[in-house]
């Protein structure tokens, strides 16, 4: 029992982990609405509920590495679209440099052990 | 049919459905308990209700206007509960310990609950360790343990399980198991309260300097508002520590009479002569029996007196519980419940008691003249004697004493009752000699049964010679019942003969006219001699 609760969260850690940097990987092709976001990281399973998004991003725009702008919208309240800023574009780089390092360490761990 | 309930979300009008607007509501709620206002709450509760009646739109339309409980459902599986989002690592202030200790939730105090995931009955032991952090074994062992005495763990159980409510929701669950209430926690809390204060006061300071630059009325308008709603904020911070006390209050009196009610009910001993201020043990079953017609009517009381007292008792312990330990309760069931109850305690004992006063609808007396040896000198010598009984009742642990106003009730282990209330008077007698007068007096629902009475009374005294000794008590039959008893004693002294009231006299002399108007509690120590005017000092 408390193992397996232990693997979950080791799990959740290692998603929680790389949210950040997907989230605004998701955003190097331009501006998106949250929903958008939301469904290409449900995609690969990085996050299953849509609730997780909205404090992320909010704390994100709040470190100015995102910004927004409204849009009307015909099916209910305006929507929100964020693209990244530049320090955003910065600081994704150093995230994307973090991963791949991070991604060629583990890789050369595991195929040592092996 | 079902009620609707119209919401504004995002600026859209939803109507919905009762029941999933009480559950939405309960979400949002939830939601918005799991950030802090720090991490930007209001934003993030925006923008997900934002989403929210988006989803909402989605599902209703021409065909379908009304959101309904299984939409609401469906969103919140959606959107995901505040603990999904603690668990997927994004919980915005939650830092990676919090995350792996499994508390990613933002500022959440525990509040008491009962555990239905672990639980023996109702999960009453295990909601209370958690609140408290320890093992709920232990616990339950307590119980079990006071199981054996008296059972007052299976009421205080009973109790706790009907007050504090169930975790149902995931949101419950999470305050059940919150953060930690200890003293260093409600003291952050405390002073997170005082930071945010003081901030408000500070805004209201910059507001009233620059108040000059704005027009007259937004000044007034705004220096008031803010004045009030940090007076607002400020009573609620004060009250929340208060509320707290009172609760603990509350509690503590609660469980004192209700350890009172065991002991009284199990021992079937109660505190009484709370007129006399002292607190003395009374077996309570006995004595009943001397007032009461029958055991029926006994039970009926006890009964009535139980749910008289018990009630509110247990409505100290609960709403004490309540405040103590913040246990949110919708249902008023509880509170209707037990004025009812109460109400049909204050019926039973006016029943029982309308019952009593018709006992006492008939008086009387039953009068008895006694020849006195008639003394060789002139004067007749007169004291009170206790025989045992009565004065240094506190010696005697044999017989318990209740005293009323001049009404005293001796109740002895044999079961025998002694009545203080003997009131002698003296009157000039029609002859030559000395005569003792009994009146006995009973007071009954029929003039027969008063007549009984009266005459089961029995009155003792003894003289030998010139010497005269009273006993302060009279008894009623063993059988009998006390239908307020009394016994008039009337000395008959003729003219130019003597009486010597000793100090212990004070005790029964009731009222004797005299012809120097002495009050009676200056009579006793004196020779009184009766002339043809009356009883006159010799001195």
């Amino acid at each position: 029992m408390e193992q397996t609760i232990n693997i979950e969260n080791t799990k959740a850690q290692m998603r929680k982990g790389v949210l950040e940097l997907c989230a605004l990987a998701a955003l190097t092709a331009g501006e998106a609405y949250p929903s958008d976001i939301i469904e290409k990281l449900k995609k690969s399973k990085l996050i299953v509920v849509e609730g997780t998004i909205y404090p992320m991003l909010t704390r994100l725009k709040n470190a100015g590495l995102l910004t927004y702008r409204w849009e009307e919208s015909r099916q209910g309240p305006p929507r929100k679209y964020y693209r990244l800023t530049p320090i955003g574009e910065k600081v994704l780089k150093e995230l994307e440099d973090c991963w791949d390092e991070l991604a060629g360490t583990v890789d050369t761990i595991r195929k040592n052990k092996i | 049919m079902k009620k609707t309930v119209s919401a504004n979300i995002s600026g859209i009008i939803f109507n919905m459905d009762e029941d999933a607007y009480e559950k939405f509501h309960n979400y949002l709620s939830a939601v918005r308990g799991h950030f802090s206002a720090s991490e930007g709450r209001d934003e993030i509760m925006a923008d997900i209700e934002a989403r929210v009646a988006e989803m909402f739109q989605q599902r209703v339309g021409d065909r379908k206007q009304v959101v309904t409980l299984k939409d609401v459902e469906e969103v919140i599986t959606q959107m995901g509960k505040p603990e999904d989002f603690a668990g997927d690592g994004a919980g915005a202030g939650a830092s990676a310990e919090e995350a792996a200790a499994g508390t990613g939730s933002g500022r959440k105090y525990r509040r008491l609950y009962r555990d239905s995931d672990d639980r023996v009955l109702g999960g009453v032991c295990s909601g209370i360790a958690h609140y408290f952090g320890f093992d709920p074994l232990w616990l339950r062992l307590a119980f079990a343990v006071a199981l054996f005495f008296f059972g007052t763990g299976v009421l205080l159980y009973i109790l706790l399980w009907i007050i504090v409510p169930q975790a149902r929701t995931a949101a419950e669950k999470l305050e059940m198991k919150g953060e930690k209430v200890n003293i260093s926690n409600i003291s952050k809390s405390i002073e997170e309260e005082m930071d945010y204060l003081k901030k408000k006061l500070n805004d209201l300071k910059d507001d009233a300097k620059n108040i000059k630059t704005k027009p007259i009325v937004d000044k007034a308008e705004n220096i008031f508002s803010r004045f009030f709603s940090f007076l607002g904020e400020l009573f609620t911070a004060l009250m929340k520590g208060f509320l707290r006390f009172i609760g603990f209050i509350l509690l503590a009196i609660g469980i004192i009479f209700l350890i009172w009610i065991i002991i009284a009910a199990v021992g079937g001993y109660t505190i009484t002569t709370i007129a006399e201020g002292d607190f003395s043990a009374i077996p309570f079953p006995g004595i009943l029996n001397y007032f009461f017609d029958s055991p029926f009517q006994v039970t009926l009381l006890k009964g009535g007196l139980l749910l008289l007292i018990g009630i509110p008792v247990f409505m100290f312990i609960y709403e004490g519980i309540k405040l103590l330990f913040r246990v949110k309760t919708k249902t008023h069931i509880i509170g209707f419940t037990a004025f009812a109850l109460w109400i049909a305690g204050w019926m039973i004992c006016a029943i029982v008691a309308a019952g009593m006063v018709k006992d006492y609808s008939v008086k009387s007396v039953v009068k008895k003249e006694i020849p006195l040896l008639q003394p060789a000198g002139s004067t007749i010598y007169l004291s009170v004697k206790n025989d045992g009984l009565g004065g240094d009742e506190d010696e005697d642990t044999n017989q318990i004493s209740i005293k009323i106003n001049n009404h005293r009730l001796l109740y002895r282990n044999d079961g025998k009752v002694y009545l203080g209330y003997v009131q002698l008077d003296v009157q000039k007698s029609e002859n030559d000699s000395f005569k003792l007068v009994i009146r006995k007096i009973s007071r009954g629902e029929t003039r027969k049964e008063a007549q009984q009475r009266a005459d089961e009374v029995q009155y003792n005294f003894s003289q030998s010679d010139s010497a005269i000794t009273f006993s302060p008590y009279f008894t009623i039959g063993e059988k009998s019942k006390w239908r307020a008893q009394q016994l008039k004693l009337t000395l008959k002294v003729p003219p130019g003969k003597s009486i010597y009231l000793d100090g212990s006299m004070e005790e029964i002399i009731y009222d004797i006219e005299n012809v120097t108007n002495t009050v009676d509690e200056e009579m006793p120590g004196k020779k009184w001699i009766m002339t043809e005017k009356g009883l006159e000092s010799e001195e």
